[in-house]
C-alpha cells in the first residue's frame, strides 16, 4: 500500500526517524521542518496523511493543525511524551489520532487504512481497504443479500465474511451494518463480542496455542512465551512479515495430545517450548 | 453391504488424525490393493475411539486385536504378517505399564474392559458419515417407535422414570424439563442441543458430534416429538468444524431418507434440524446466553424467570439439552427406563461420559457407570498418574467445578458425593494434577478463565472475578497479606450469591475448593513466600542437596542458563545469579537432590557465593 505522507517534525525528534521507516515499508513520505514549510508542501503535492509532531511548547503545532484539519486534511498527531492537555489540544483542533512516537510501521498501517476510508466522508459504502478486492465486496454484498432475511443471521454473515476477508474492519462493518438495515453498534458489539471476530488482519500462518486446563497443566503458557520472543510479536498481533500471527485458544477439544497448538487448519500435538518454532519453520 | 473377512477400524478423532491416521489409512489401502485383498479387507475411518494417548489406533475385526503407535511403516508388515499369514503384530500390542505385559484384545485392556458403553456406543464402530452403518446398529429404530407407537406423554413418563439427567453440568432432570415445555401451548415450539462445550479440558461432546452424528439427530427428533417442537438448533461451537461438518452430512442423509422434514414415518410430524456455529465466547453455554447468540446478538444471559420452557428462543417455549444427554435418550426409548437404571445409583442414573486428561497415563475419552469411585476412574482405567510423579489432585467440571484431593479420591462419582466435595460432575472434564502443579496457581488460571470470559452484564461477576483474580496474582508473586484468603472467601460468597448467570454463581468454586484442601499452600505463599512446587517463580529458590546429589550431571544438561557446574560422580553447585527459576533441574533429577526453598533463601545463598569467591581468590593469587 502507498500513500503520500507529509511528516512535520523537527530534527531531534524521533519521528523524523519513521520517514525511513514509511519509506522502507513502501510509501512515500516527505518530510518538512517547519510549518511555514509544510504549508508550502501541502499546495504542491495531494498527501493522504500528516503525521505532526506535538513539542512540549505546542501552541504552534496546534494552530497548523487546525488549518489543516479545516482543508479536510487527516491529520495524527504525535510526541515523545504525550500529556492528556496537548493529546486534548490536538484532538480539538482535528487531529484524528494520538500517538506515542516513534511511532511504528504497524501503526501507521493502521492509521493510513482508516484515513483511507474515512476519506469521502462517511460512505459507507465505499470500502477502500487496500488489501479488499471489489470482488471481495460483491462477493460480500452476496452474503448479506442471501441471509438477510433469516432470523438471527448477523452472526453467521459475519463468520463467512470473516472466512471470505479474513477479519472484520470497522469499514466492512458498516457495510454490514447498511444491508442487514441494523445500526452500526449492533454490529461491532456482537464482533467486540466473539473472541472468534477480529478486527485486525492476520499473518498468512494463524498460530493458536491452546490455554485450556489440560494444556495449561502440561506447560502451553511456555509455548507462547517462546513464539512471541522468537518473532517478536504479542497475542492477537502479527509478525513484521506478516507469516505469522499469535492467538491463544480456549481448548480446542484435543486435550489427549495436550499441549497442543493449532497453525492454519493442522492441529498439532505434544508441542513443547523447545520444539515449537522447529514445528513453525515448516509453515514458511 | 460386503462382507470381509477382517475390518479394520482406523481411528478418525481429532487426536489419531493430528497424529497421522490419514496417512495410514492411504498406506492400509494401497498396501491391501497391492496385495490384492480389497474384498477381504475392509478399511473404515472411524470417530474417535477413546485412547487418544496411544494415537494413532486401530482394532482389528472380528478378533478385537488393539494396535496403538502405528506408524506408516508399520502397515506392510500388518497387511503381510497379520492379514495374510494370521499372525498379529505383537510390537504394536497395548502394553501395560505396570505389570510390563502386552495385551493383544482391545476388551481386555483395562482402559477398555472397566467402561460402560451406551451413549459411546457405536464409538470405533462405524463411519460416521454413513447413515447405512448408524441404522445397521439400530439406528433410528427409537425414533421410529417414539414417533408412531408412543404419545408424547408416554415418551416424558419414559425419560422421567429413567432419572436421566443432564449432562451438561446442572444435572436436571431430562423428563422434567420435556414435560413442563410439554405443557406450555404455543403455536411454535422449539428444541435445541448444546454443543458448545466450552469447559476446557472437555471433549466428550467432541467425539460424539463427529463419532456418531446421527445419535445426536435421533435424540432429538425424539425429544422434538415429546414437547410438540417443530424446529431444532444444534449451537456448535467454532473451534469445532469437523463436527459442524459431520453433523451437516448427517442432518442432509437424515433428510434424504425421510427423518427429518414434513411427515416423518408418514406420521403427520414434522421437524427440521439446523446447525448454528458459536462464535467463541464461553458464556454461550450458558442456556439464556446461548439462545440471545442464536438470535444474533450478544450472548448475554437473560433474568430467569421467565424459564426457557415458557419463553427461550424468540420468546417460544424452548428446550435444551445436552450432546450427551440426548445420545442416551434412543436406548432409554428402545430398552426402557429399568434398563437404564440398572446402572449408577438411585438419584445418578446410568453412565457418565468423561475425558480423562492431564497427568494421567491413559489420557482419553471413557465411559462410566455413575457411581463408580473416582480412584477406580483415575487408577484402573487411567494408568495412574506418569513418570513416578505423585497424584496431587483431580479437576472436575472445569471452571464451574473444583479440585478434589487424594483423602476423598474414594468418593463415588454422582451428582450428589461429588457436590458434597464442593466440586460438580460438571460435564466430564476430568484433569489430573500431579505434584509439579501449584494450587494457587491453578486457581489463579481458572479465575483468568471466568474474569476474562465473564460477559459484563452484571457487577458481582465482572468486578468481583477481577478483584479476585488480583488478589490471586499478587499472592503468586509475593504480595500476599494475613487477610487475604479470608477476604477471597468472603468476595466469592458475594458473587456466589449475587450473579445473574452460573458463570458467576460459579467461578469461585475453583478457588473455595483449593483453599478448602489446599490451605497450607496459600498460607506458604503468603507467609514464608515460598511456593513449594517451584511455579511461582517470585517465591522460589532452586538449590542442590550436597548430601544426595550423586553427580550424574542430568540437571546441568537440562539448565537452559548453564547454572549448574560440577564434576562427574560428585555433588554439583546451582550458581543463584544465574538461576532464572526455570524448574527444569527439578523436573530432570531422579535422585530427589534438587530441593526447593523459599525466596528469602536465595540472597542468603548468593551471599554465600560471594563469600567463597572472596576466600577462593587469594589463594589463587598465591598459586600464580
Ligand atoms: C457459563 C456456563 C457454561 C455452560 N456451558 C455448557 C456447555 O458448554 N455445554 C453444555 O451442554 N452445557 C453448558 N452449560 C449448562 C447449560 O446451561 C444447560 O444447563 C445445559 O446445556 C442443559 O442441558 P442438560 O440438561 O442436558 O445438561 C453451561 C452453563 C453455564 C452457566
Ligand atoms: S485443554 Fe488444550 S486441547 Fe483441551
Amino acid at each position: 500500500m502507498d500513500a503520500n505522507i507529509l511528516i512535520i517534525c523537527s530534527q531531534e525528534s524521533s519521528l523524523a526517524d519513521s520517514a525511513d521507516m514509511l519509506a522502507s515499508a513502501g510509501h512515500s513520505a516527505d518530510c518538512a521542518a517547519s510549518y511555514n514549510k509544510a504549508e508550502e508542501m501541502l499546495e504542491q503535492k495531494n498527501y493522504r496523511l500528516l503525521l505532526v509532531h506535538m513539542p512540549e511548547d505546542y501552541a504552534d503545532a496546534v494552530h497548523f493543525i487546525r488549518n489543516a484539519a479545516a482543508r479536510g486534511m487527516n491529520i495524527i498527531a504525535a510526541s515523545d511524551s504525550p500529556s492528556q492537555e496537548s493529546l486534548r489540544a490536538a484532538v480539538m483542533a482535528g487531529a484524528k489520532n494520538y500517538l506515542k512516537s516513534p511511532v511504528s510501521a504497524s501503526q501507521i498501517e493502521v492509521e493510513i487504512k482508516k484515513a483511507l476510508s474515512s476519506n469521502g466522508n462517511g460512505h459507507a459504502n465505499e470500502c477502500k481497504c487496500s488489501d479488499i478486492t471489489p470482488e471481495m465486496i460483491s462477493r460480500l454484498d452476496e452474503i448479506v443479500e442471501r441471509n438477510r432475511t433469516r432470523p438471527g443471521c448477523l452472526i453467521p454473515v459475519l463468520q463467512e465474511t470473516q472466512e471470505l476477508i479474513g477479519y472484520l474492519p470497522v469499514e466492512i462493518q458498516k457495510r454490514i451494518a447498511a444491508g442487514l438495515n441494523i445500526t452500526e453498534s449492533e454490529v461491532h458489539g456482537v464482533v467486540s463480542f466473539y473472541s472468534f471476530f477480529t478486527m485486525k488482519p492476520k499473518g498468512k500462518n494463524n498460530v493458536r496455542v491452546c490455554l485450556g486446563t489440560a494444556c495449561y497443566v502440561k506447560g502451553a503458557e511456555e509455548i507462547v512465551k517462546k513464539i512471541s520472543e522468537e518473532l517478536k510479536l504479542e497475542i492477537g498481533g502479527m509478525s513484521e512479515d506478516r507469516k505469522f500471527s499469535l492467538e491463544t485458544v480456549r481448548c480446542v477439544g484435543a486435550c489427549g495430545l495436550a499441549p497442543v497448538v493449532v497453525v492454519g487448519k493442522d492441529t498439532l500435538g505434544d508441542v513443547h517450548a523447545n520444539s515449537i518454532m522447529e514445528l513453525l519453520k515448516k509453515y514458511d | 453391504m460386503k462382507t470381509h473377512r477382517i475390518s479394520v477400524m482406523l481411528c478418525g478423532g481429532t487426536g489419531c488424525i493430528a497424529s497421522g491416521s490419514m496417512k495410514l489409512r492411504d498406506a492400509m489401502v494401497e498396501e491391501i490393493n497391492k496385495r490384492g485383498l480389497q474384498d477381504e479387507v475392509s478399511v473404515v475411518l472411524t470417530g474417535c475411539n477413546g485412547f487418544c494417548a496411544q494415537g494413532p489406533v486401530m482394532t482389528i475385526y472380528p478378533e478385537d486385536i488393539f494396535y496403538q503407535k502405528v506408524a506408516v511403516s508399520d502397515i506392510p508388515l500388518i497387511v503381510e504378517e497379520h492379514f495374510m499369514k494370521g499372525r498379529p503384530v505383537e510390537k504394536l500390542f497395548y502394553k501395560e505399564p505396570a505389570k510390563k505385559q502386552t495385551i493383544p484384545l482391545m476388551r481386555e485392556i483395562p482402559f477398555f474392559s472397566l467402561q460402560v458403553l451406551r451413549a459411546l456406543r457405536n464409538k470405533g464402530m462405524i463411519d460416521a458419515e454413513k447413515i447405512e452403518e448408524y441404522i445397521a446398529r439400530d439406528g433410528y429404530q427409537a425414533a421410529a417407535k417414539a414417533i408412531t407407537r408412543m404419545t408424547p406423554e408416554e415418551i416424558i413418563d419414559v425419560m422421567t422414570k429413567s432419572g436421566l439427567r443432564g449432562r451438561g453440568g446442572a444435572g436436571f432432570p431430562t423428563g422434567r424439563k420435556w414435560e413442563e415445555s410439554y405443557r406450555v401451548q404455543d403455536d411454535q415450539k422449539y428444541i435445541l442441543c448444546n454443543g458448545d462445550e466450552g469447559d476446557p479440558g472437555a471433549f466428550m461432546d467432541r467425539s460424539i458430534m463427529e463419532g456418531d452424528p446421527h445419535v445426536v439427530l435421533e435424540g432429538m427428533i425424539i425429544g422434538a416429538k415429546a414437547i410438540g417442537a417443530t424446529k431444532g438448533y444444534i449451537y456448535v461451537r467454532a473451534e469445532y468444524p469437523l463436527a459442524v461438518h459431520r453433523l451437516q452430512v448427517a442432518i442432509n442423509q437424515a433428510r434424504e431418507r425421510g427423518l427429518l422434514g414434513n411427515n416423518i414415518f408418514g406420521t403427520d410430524f414434522c421437524f427440521d434440524i439446523e446447525i448454528y456455529q458459536g462464535a467463541g465466547a464461553f458464556v454461550c453455554g450458558e442456556s439464556t446466553a446461548l439462545m440471545t447468540s442464536i438470535e444474533g446478538k450478544r450472548g448475554m444471559p437473560r433474568t430467569r424467570p421467565p424459564q426457557s420452557a415458557h419463553k427461550g428462543l424468540w420468546q417460544k417455549p424452548t428446550v435444551l439439552n445436552n450432546v450427551e444427554t440426548y445420545a442416551n435418550v434412543p436406548l432409554i426409548i428402545l430398552n426402557g427406563p429399568d434398563w437404564f437404571r440398572n446402572l449408577g445409583t438411585e438419584k445418578s442414573t446410568g453412565t457418565k461420559v468423561f475425558a480423562l486428561s492431564g497427568a494421567i497415563n491413559n489420557i482419553g475419552l471413557i465411559e462410566v457407570p455413575m457411581g463408580i469411585p473416582l480412584r477406580q476412574i483415575i487408577y484402573d482405567i487411567g494408568g495412574g498418574v506418569p513418570k513416578g510423579r505423585k497424584f496431587k489432585a483431580v479437576q472436575l467440571g472445569g471452571p464451574s467445578g473444583g479440585c478434589i484431593p487424594e483423602a476423598l479420591l474414594d468418593t463415588p462419582v454422582t451428582f450428589e458425593d461429588i457436590e458434597k466435595t464442593g466440586a460438580i460432575v460438571g460435564s466430564g472434564g476430568l484433569v489430573v494434577m500431579n505434584d509439579l502443579n501449584c494450587m494457587v496457581s491453578v486457581a489463579k488460571f481458572f479465575l483468568e478463565f471466568t474474569a476474562d470470559e465473564s460477559c459484563g452484564k452484571c457487577t458481582p461477576c465482572r468486578v468481583g472475578t477481577t478483584v479476585m483474580l488480583d488478589k490471586l496474582i499478587d499472592i503468586t508473586e509475593g504480595r500476599g497479606k494475613p487477610g487475604d484468603i479470608e477476604l477471597i472467601q468472603s468476595l466469592s460468597y458475594d458473587i456466589i450469591n449475587t450473579s445473574l448467570c452460573g458463570l458467576g454463581q460459579s467461578a469461585p468454586n475453583p478457588v473455595l475448593t483449593t483453599i478448602q484442601y489446599f490451605r497450607d499452600e496459600y498460607e506458604s505463599h503468603i507467609n514464608e513466600k515460598w511456593c513449594k512446587t517451584g511455579v511461582c517463580r517470585d517465591l522460589c529458590t532452586f538449590y542442590i542437596d550436597e548430601q544426595k546429589c550423586i553427580g550424574c550431571g542430568a540437571c546441568a544438561r537440562a539448565c537452559p542458563q548453564k547454572a549448574i557446574t560440577g564434576e562427574k560422580k560428585k555433588p554439583h553447585k546451582l550458581d543463584q545469579k544465574l538461576c532464572i527459576q526455570c524448574r527444569a533441574c527439578y523436573e530432570t533429577c531422579k535422585f530427589d537432590s534438587v530441593k526447593i526453598g523459599p525466596r528469602s533463601m536465595r540472597e542468603e545463598l548468593m551471599m554465600e557465593e560471594e563469600k567463597e569467591l572472596a576466600s577462593e581468590e587469594p589463594q589463587t593469587v598465591e598459586t600464580v
